[in-house]
């Protein structure tokens, strides 16, 4: 009779366990450039990266890895989380060296230059926490940045997310990329994403940015930990940005910051005819360059990393192979994407969109064609 | 440490452990330390109120009984030279003095009761009468958690303990804890001591069936509150917050919304507490029968916060409608030839004073008064003119028992039901009858579709569907618990492993998925531990 009831209480248990990491899983809705990128990081072979970017959107949208094999040779990733703030550099910087060992770390320092409240953006702290896997980095994150009486939403996803029944579409779009990259080996992209579309006129308004003692603090950290780490290469960066500043001068701040502690910093965000931006034609709005934009700043940023470090290393053939399979694919992506832009058609492209053909946001589907539109795919795409 | 909250989930299982390892006989003491624990924890300081109540009743109960014995022993002595009259005399003063020492304690208790909870109340009333605001003053006192549940339970012992239902608790730990049991102590069921006392006290075996009992009662309690009382009380607040802004549609369906978010959260606190008890054991006593099929207000009062009920109806009904004034005034009115009304009207008075006491107790403000008076006359009202209803329903041969009458007097009370609930949601006595009034003259059911005035209120029209099926299901248990008159779980145990299972997995799952929970998310406090 005991027996018996412990059996059911131990089945009962597992059935339990079983759909409440199902559930919990399954309720994470993330923007999907951003999961997409974590998750793709994930699925890279251990230490088969030469160099790691790590950054906001401004990183996923400006780089694209495979290109960079293509043209220099050497494998990398941008790591990135959108509207990244600069307190949660240090975290992805760990989880970086602690599944690769890149030669070189880059930082795309956008999360450095905001003001003190930009640190304490719950949704971006849950986009990165809540899809990276448990680690000791992972814990010390939560309990360095989350005040004590939200830590629980950390531990327990489903208390944060569990309201996103009232949009069903994201979670059944969050959780077929979730099953297409968890389904699939290493992404394709490597973590590129971006928009199409037109710009039709510049941006006139200006940005203020921000270097406050709070930044500062967290800038010396993220140094502080680099060290630990035994990263000995570290070089800083600020991407491209269309929006003309308020107060450039910040920059050459930050720049006198870092470089007072020892790291080189590399400011191109309006070296517009350096690296041969076109303001209208290589941006799709004011913080992101497009993939004309992006296909620029990555041979540029390309020459720049093979002219001052030594990142290449030899890789095994079928990393080579699955490389050059990766550079292959992304360049007819990039052609698509291109085509796009020139015909002004509005559309978003990740990882995902090797599996899911993005869909023209301007033309409107019903709610029934969405879900036989995504039961059709992921027919496709996991059988 | 609120009921639905981690601390209080470990806090449980810790005390659930401890309780079940050591010795029978001292699992008791486990139960008291763990009483204290959480109501140092839940108050902190305040306990010292707590201890009062405890100390003095119990010095006061065992008074009692030593005066009682003292007595006995003195007739005993003098069985034999006393005549019939001086024994008489003899209990008389002793009953006296057993009465003086009752009365003492009652004043004390309540007057501790009734100084925190209503005297700012009081003060501010009796200035302003004089024309004078003491708003400066900022006389407010703090209310310990549960101090109503403790007093009224710790009271009706030792007037039990008086009337000579039950000698008083020679151990003053037991009554200690009697008084601060953890799980009842913040919002009842308040317990009579011949009903609970033993079942605390002796150490109850580790069985399946308690725990397993006990946790679908604790998830049943949960759905209740997490997913329809926290999400519909947003609605609630911000239209009588914005009330000035909104039409009589709304303040009609914030009554109907609070009826729902009333009983979910009462009940559902009820259950939770009842849940943690039946794991250790013990079972305590239902405070809720499906009040919203009641077929009149008494009934409905029969159903409603049954323990409340049961403790005035003891300690101040009963006494009232059989004291010596009230019997002789039926009488005088019989003698007049008002028969019906000698009857009923010295009952009828007490009930009224009796849902008085039910008001007052329920808030220091006008509009529980008038809550209060507004049950005790339609039950005055109804059972004066019974008589007459009862001839019209002859007349018109209707028969009292067939589904429709049913329905109209289910439907008939709950509206009176719901008059009484705009005195709780109002700001005051005058507020709650401009919302009334506008709730008929400014009525617009169009206005329900969309709820365009309340969509800020941080609910979207998904949240009101998750209403909609939380109160079908709550209907639909009851339903089938007003037809069997059986327990849910009993019924469910009946059924297959499968269907067991698929049940309790769909209530675990919809309580956290549809739940009004998480970061940023306030849950609002159990209705009742305000009190």
């Amino acid at each position: 009779m005991i027996k018996k009831r412990i059996i059911k209480i131990v089945a009962f248990a597992a059935i339990f366990l079983i759909l409440f990491t199902a559930v919990s899983e399954g309720m994470v809705v993330s923007d999907i450039k951003s999961l997409t990128n974590i998750k793709g990081f994930y699925k890279e072979p251990k230490d088969t990266l030469d160099v790691c970017l790590i950054g906001a959107s401004e990183t996923y949208t400006g780089y694209s890895a495979p290109l960079a094999w293509e043209e220099h040779g050497y494998t990398s990733y941008a790591l990135s989380v959108a509207g990244v703030p600069g307190n949660l550099y240090k975290s992805i910087m760990k989880e970086a060296v602690r599944t690769q060992h890149p030669k070189l770390v880059v930082f795309e320092i956008n999360g450095f230059l905001q003001e003190d409240s930009y640190f304490d953006r719950v949704g971006k702290m849950h986009t990165w926490l809540d899809n990276i896997p448990w680690s000791k980095n992972k814990m010390e994150t939560i309990e360095e940045l989350i005040p004590e009486e939200e830590q629980y939403s950390y531990y327990f996803k489903i208390a944060t997310h569990h309201d996103n029944w009232k949009d069903p579409k994201s979670v059944v779009k969050n959780a077929m990329t979730k099953l297409a990259i968890y389904h699939n080996g290493p992404t394709i992209a490597k973590g590129f994403g971006t928009v199409t579309g037109k710009m039709n006129k510049p941006n006139s308004g200006k940005q203020t940015i921000h270097f406050t003692e709070k930044s500062k603090g967290y800038l010396d950290d993220l140094l502080q930990a680099c060290k630990e780490e035994g990263v000995e290469q570290v070089l800083f960066v600020r991407f491209p940005h269309e929006r003309r500043l308020q107060n450039p001068e910040v920059l050459d701040e930050v720049a006198s910051y870092i470089e007072a502690n020892g790291y080189p910093f590399l400011n191109l965000n309006n070296s517009f005819d350096e690296l041969g931006i076109d303001e209208l034609h290589d941006f799709y709005n004011a913080e992101h360059l497009n993939v004309y934009g992006m296909e620029k700043l990555t041979t540029y940023l390309g020459n720049y990393i093979t002219e001052h470090y030594d990142v290449t290393s030899s890789h095994s053939d079928e990393v080579c192979r699955q490389w050059a399979d990766s550079a292959s694919r992304t360049g007819q992506l990039r052609e698509t994407c291109k085509s796009d832009i020139d015909q002004g058609i509005y559309r978003s492209y990740s990882e995902i969109s090797f599996f899911f053909p993005p869909r023209n946001k301007k033309e409107k589907q019903s709610r029934t064609e969405y879900y036989m539109d995504r039961l059709k795919q992921a027919i496709h795409c996991y059988f | 440490m609120s009921l639905i909250s981690g601390q209080f989930l470990i806090f449980v299982c810790v005390a659930l452990l401890v309780y079940y390892i050591v010795p029978k006989k001292q699992r008791w003491i486990v139960l008291l330390v763990a009483s204290y624990a959480y109501y140092l924890i839940i108050c902190n300081k305040y306990i010292v109120y707590m201890l009062v109540t405890t100390v003095t009743t119990y010095l006061g109960a065992r008074g009692m009984d030593a005066l009682l014995a003292h007595g006995k022993g003195i007739l005993a002595q003098h069985k034999t030279e006393w005549s019939r009259e001086d024994k008489k005399l003899f209990k008389k003063k002793n009953l006296a003095k057993r009465r003086a020492v009752m009365l003492v304690v009652l004043l004390l208790n309540f007057g501790i009761l009734g100084f925190l909870k209503y005297f700012d109340f009081a003060f501010t009333s009796i200035a302003s009468l004089f024309g004078w605001t003491p708003g400066a003053l900022e006389f407010s006192f703090v209310l310990p958690l549960g101090i109503s549940f403790y007093t009224f339970q710790s009271m009706g012992y030792l007037i039990d303990v008086y009337g000579e239902k039950f000698p008083a608790e020679k151990n003053p730990a037991k009554f200690a804890l009697f008084v601060s049991f953890f799980p009842q102590i913040i919002q009842g069921p308040i317990a009579f001591y011949d009903q609970l006392a033993a079942q605390l006290y002796e150490g109850h075996e580790l069985r399946w069936n308690n725990i397993k009992n006990g946790l679908l009662l604790i998830l049943w309690g949960v759905f209740k509150k997490v997913l329809i009382a926290d999400r519909a009380v947003k609605a609630i607040d911000f239209i009588i917050a914005n009330q000035q802004d909104l039409t009589g549609t709304y303040y009609a369906f914030a009554a109907i919304l609070y009826a729902l978010q009333l009983y979910a959260d009462f009940s559902g606190g009820i259950d939770i507490v009842r849940g943690v008890g039946q794991m250790f054991g013990i079972t305590m006593a239902e405070n809720f029968k499906r009040p919203y099929f009641s077929r009149s207000l008494t009934e409905y009062w029969h159903r409603w916060h049954m323990t409340l009920g049961n403790w005035v109806r003891n300690y101040v009904f009963y006494p009232l409608s059989i004291s010596k004034q009230f019997l002789t005034a039926g009488k005088w009115l019989k003698q007049k030839g008002w028969k019906h009304l000698g009857k009923v009207l010295p009952t009828a008075i007490a009930s009224l004073i009796t849902f008085l006491i039910i008001g007052i107790w329920h808030g220091a403000n006008s509009k529980y008064i008038a809550f209060g008076l507004w049950n005790g006359l339609v039950i005055l009202i109804a059972e004066l003119i019974r008589p007459g209803t009862i001839k019209i329903g002859d007349a018109l041969h209707i028969n009292r028992e067939s589904w429709w009458f049913k329905g109209i007097t289910i439907v008939w009370t709950f509206i009176l039901v719901l008059v009484g609930y705009y005195f709780d949601i109002a700001h005051s006595f005058k507020n709650a009858m401009f919302m009334m009034w506008n709730s008929i003259v400014d009525f617009h059911a169009r206005e329900l579709v969309h709820l365009e005035l309340i969509k800020d209120c941080g609910l979207v029209r998904k949240d009101y569907l998750v209403l909609i099926l939380g109160a079908l299901i709550i209907f639909v248990c009851s339903l089938i618990q007003e037809r069997s008159n059986e327990q849910m779980r009993d019924i469910l145990a009946r059924r297959s492993i499968v269907l067991r299972w698929a049940v309790i997995f769909i209530g675990i799952f919809m309580i956290l998925i549809f739940g009004y929970y998480g970061p940023g998310v306030d849950p609002a406090e159990f209705v009742y531990m305000q009190f």
